[in-house]
Parts: structure tokens; sequence; C-alpha cells
């Protein structure tokens, strides 16, 4: 909490100093933000995928017997095409920040600008690229609004910027970043009504059942210790599943709140104060902080 | 056919979570469960993706990916009903059943 306090204080007292301009100003202060937040983002979706796999595996082992094995039983929780494609446009929501801090420090900047252009090439390809099809898919999304959005944004990486330029571009990404930060928002989607965390809710309740079946079908050759073993996998499922959940349903989170903060910060390029930016600019912060310590909490169990 | 898609996957996702909730306490009506989780998320695989089921082709495509699991489900039909006596948890399993199928038969044209 402290680290959480002190870290919104320090963007606050960026956002209020008075040298640079008020914008070059939020802009880098959203960059940061920003940044940790994709970051994070990242890594959430790759967490899902692992505990995903473990619990598979562990089922794979424990079906043995009945079901025997063939390569078709090992799938990963998100076909590898979009997870490519959640990957790159979180990538390129976290290039955007960073191009964002490029152009407000008002200095060229060579690796950087090589980085945002093979990215937003990268974009450019994903936005015809059946891994996009795949995520718009999965979130009942219109491929047409997808591939527009990832184009732009790829777009964008590739031309070179200066300070100047800042308005410009806050005012292009708006649309772009909304479309991409809603694409994966309803990408993840809810437990009950469809997307990834429905996904992850209806693959636990299979995993769970053949767990149960699995102790039905040999407990007879089980010592107590065994049983109690095979027992105890039980309830340590339902524990993953509702970390993944928890971690998806932050991931969603901290999207929603970074294209908020990104619409704020669009709408105050002309003034000098900007309090609702600055509070939404604190929930970014926060909600980045929050994958975090579920990230943390996931990868202790 | 956009009404029908939502009222279909609604059906199917009652069904899931009350197969999900049941507590089987011996092998075959566990295996019977697990069996049947197994075809509910298949057909809900394809059910999620209303979209996509809105537009040319979708729909055989999708007709040819829920039949199996379909038929898996009609098999075991009275295992569940049997089953249902005992856990409270299942009851009206049957009428779960007959509104899936009755949905994705309206939708798929089956």
């Amino acid at each position: 909490m402290h680290v959480l306090r002190g870290a919104a204080l320090s963007l606050l007292l960026l956002v209020s100093g008075c040298s640079i301009s008020p914008l070059l100003q939020r802009a880098t202060a959203f960059s940061t933000a920003a940044t940790a937040a994709t970051l994070k983002a990242q890594n959430a979706y790759q967490l899902v995928e692992q505990s995903y796999t473990d619990a598979q595996r562990a089922s794979l082992v424990n079906n043995f017997d009945t079901k025997g094995f063939n390569t078709s039983q090992i799938q990963s929780f998100m076909p590898t095409d979009a997870t490519q494609a959640r990957t790159q446009m979180i990538a390129g929501l976290q290039q955007y920040a960073t191009l964002l801090a490029e152009v407000s420090g008002n200095q060229p900047v060579t690796a950087l600008d090589t980085q945002s252009e093979a990215l937003g090439k990268s974009l450019q390809s994903l936005s015809t690229s059946t891994g996009l099809s795949s995520v718009a898919k999965n979130a009942n999304t219109d491929i047409g609004v997808a591939s527009a959005a990832v184009d732009a944004l790829g777009r964008m990486l590739i031309a070179h910027k200066t300070a100047k330029e800042l308005p410009g571009i806050l005012t292009q990404m708006q649309k772009p970043v909304d479309d991409i930060c809603q694409l994966l928002e309803d990408d993840i989607g809810t437990p009950e009504g469809g997307g990834l965390r429905n996904q992850l809710k209806n693959d636990y309740d299979s995993l769970i059942a053949e767990q149960r079946t699995y102790i039905y079908a040999n407990e007879a050759k089980m010592t107590p210790d065994e049983k109690r073993t095979e027992i105890k996998n039980l309830p340590q499922l339902v524990t993953t599943e509702q970390q993944d959940d928890a971690t998806l349903a932050q991931t969603q989170a901290a999207l929603k709140a970074l294209a908020a903060t990104n619409d704020a910060l669009v709408t105050t390029k002309n003034s000098k104060h900007a309090p609702a930016f600055q509070a939404l600019l604190v929930d970014l912060v926060a909600e980045g902080q929050q994958i975090g310590s579920v990230y943390n909490a996931t990868m202790s169990k | 056919m956009s009404t029908d898609i939502p009222q279909t996957r609604a059906a199917a996702q009652a069904l899931e979570d009350k197969l999900a909730n049941a507590s089987p306490t011996n092998l075959a009506d566990s295996q019977a469960v697990s069996t049947a989780l197994e075809a509910v998320r298949a057909v809900l695989t394809e059910l999620n993706q209303e979209d996509m089921l809105s537009r040319d082709g979708a729909i055989q495509a999708a007709a040819a990916e829920v039949k199996g699991p379909l038929q898996t489900l009609s098999g075991l039909k009275d295992q569940l009903t049997e089953i249902s006596l005992r856990l409270a948890t299942l009851t009206g399993i049957v009428n779960d059943l007959d509104q899936l199928a009755t949905g994705c038969m309206k939708l798929f044209g089956m």
C-alpha cells in the first residue's frame, strides 16, 4: 500500500511540476503508468497459460489408464496465433506509451525508434492475420474494427514524431487505443458470459470432474495417504482456477483504466490543470500494482 | 436467428453449471457427468462465437462441430435422468438437455 501511494505521489508530483508544458508532463506520467500496467498484463496471459497447462498435464496422467495418450489431448488454453496477437497488441500499447515519453522528452532516441518501427511493422502484419481474427472472434468483435485499430497503431509507431506533434498523436490514437483495449477486455470476457474467463471456468469444471472420476476409478487400489493426496488436488484445482480468473479480471481492469486515462489525457490537451486525468492516473497505477499482486500470489502457489 | 444464439447459449451454460455443481458419489455417475460436461463444453465453444455465426457458411461449419457432442448428450440422457433422482443438484436436467437440443437443432438446421 505504501509503495502504491509512493508511486502515485511521484506521478502526481511529476504531473504538477511547472518547468515543462503540462501536457508533456502528463504524457510522461501516463507513459510510466501505462508501461508498468501493460508489462504486467503480458505476464498475466503467460501465467494463466502455464497454470492451465499444468492442470491439463495432471488430468492426462489421471486418465492415462482409461483414455491412453494422443497428441490431440495436449491443447494450450489459448491457441498460439491468438496468444501472439494478444501479446503483440499489449506490446503495441506499451510501445505507444514509450513513444509518448519519447516525444515528450523532445529528444530523438534512435534505439527506441528502431524498436518502435519494428513493432509497428509487426502490428501491420498482425492486422490481417488469423491470430487477430481469432481474438476478434473470441471477443465477438467486428474484425474490421480490430484490424483498423491495430493497423493505425502500427502506422503511428513507424512514423518518427517530435514533441510538437504530441497533441496530434493523442487525437489520432484515441480511437485505436480505445478499440484495442475494448477488444482485449471483451476477449477476456466474464465467467458466465463468454471470452477467456468463461473458457477458463468451463475448462476447470471439466478438469475437476475428471479428477473426481479418477479418484473413484482408482480408490480401491490407493493407500489412505495416496487417496488423501488425490482428494487434496480437488480444492487445489478450485484455488488455481480462482487465482487464474482473478489474474484475467485484473488485467481487464488495467486495460479499462489505461483506455480511460488515455481518453482523459486527450481531453486535457489544452488544459493547464487536469484533476480528472490525475485521478484516473492514480487508478491506472493502482490497477498495475494489483495485477502485480495477483501475479505474485499465483506464482507463489 | 440472432435471438436463438443467446437463448441456446444460455441453455448450454445453464446445463454446464448444473453438471459442474453436481456431486456424484460413485464411479459410474462421475463418468457420466464428466462425459456430459466435456460435450457441453464443446457445444459452448461454438455458441460463444455469436458474431461469427451470423456470417455465411459459419453455421454449417459449427453444425458439424456440435453434431458429435449433441449425440453424446442424447446418449447420456437416460443415465443422467436416473442420476438426477439421487442428486438434487441435477433436478430438471432432462428439460435442460431438451432445451439445448431443440435450440441447437433450430439454430444449426439439424
